[in-house]
């Protein structure tokens, strides 16, 4: 099943998903360009999601790691435990 | 730990603004470090005059207004540090280049990106603002996959899912976040 060459909508958008973090293989970006050739939402999907894409790498966005985080927790909740 | 009219609940607070807060600061103070300080004593400051929230602001708002009061110390502590401000220009040793120099040192270059590097940072809000509309979990595994840019496995690994159960989260992340950077950002 899983070298079909007609995939399903939903296929199609976790294969454009994919391919926005490199992660698509050679095969599985031919078929979502195969599916986006007759299916217009697919396309529009795939655009939108390029663009949001590069809006992530033009926004100069950073995130705190998840031990970060748990210090921040920690101090805070250690704060919150003297009041 | 809540007012009569307006629940806080602190114990969401790290996961909620922490990411905003941090992109805030940094945007201000270029220093990883100092950004994430403020942002712990923001958090602790908002801790000790959750009495003083009226309910008026988001939050956020008000979480930013302290912040703020915490950037400017911040600078009025690095200034004092300093004494008074310095200027330091590098007289280099090739004299080919005389003529121009000086109005290369004056030259601000990073104001000729002043521009969109302000809408730079708008955006990196905005889409903040639109992370935080995402349910935690959900906002947790799209940063880590898209901010962070991890492994799909130690994702997996860290949250106990698997693959397909991420991908179906980020699919989900990736459709709310469109919508609200086309509601918020490009009509504006």
């Amino acid at each position: 099943m899983k070298n079909k060459l007609f995939i399903s909508c939903e296929e199609a958008a976790h294969r454009i998903d994919k391919a926005q973090y490199g992660e698509a293989t050679f095969w599985e970006k031919l078929t979502f360009k195969i599916h986006n050739l007759y299916c217009k939402l697919c396309h529009l999907y795939e655009v939108k999601n390029k663009r949001l894409t590069s809006l992530f790498n033009s926004g100069d966005i950073r995130c705190l790691t998840r031990e970060q985080k748990s210090k921040m927790k920690e101090k805070l909740a250690d704060t919150a435990s003297n009041f | 730990m809540e007012s009569p009219k307006h629940k806080i609940d602190t114990a969401q607070w790290v996961d909620r603004y922490a990411d905003y807060l941090f992109n805030y600061a940094i945007s201000r103070v270029n220093d990883n470090y100092i950004a994430e300080e403020l942002v712990q004593e923001t958090f602790i400051a908002g801790l000790k005059s959750m009495k003083n929230f009226k309910g008026e602001a988001t939050e956020r708002t008000w979480l930013i207004s302290i912040l703020k009061r915490k950037i400017i110390d911040q600078y009025r502590k690095a200034n004092s540090k300093k004494g008074q401000a310095e200027v330091r220009m590098d007289f280099t040793k090739v004299s080919d280049n005389e003529g121009d120099w000086l109005e290369e040192k004056v030259e601000d270059r990073n104001s000729l990106n002043a521009e969109s590097n302000f809408e730079n940072k708008e955006l990196g809000l905005a889409i903040e603002i639109c992370l935080e509309k995402l349910p935690i979990k959900q906002a947790e595994i799209f940063k880590q996959k898209t901010i962070l840019e991890q492994e799909t496995e130690s994702i997996c690994k860290e949250h106990n899912i698997t693959a397909s159960n991420l991908w179906v989260i980020i699919h989900r992340a990736r459709v709310q976040l469109m919508q609200c950077l086309n509601d918020d950002w490009f009509k504006n």
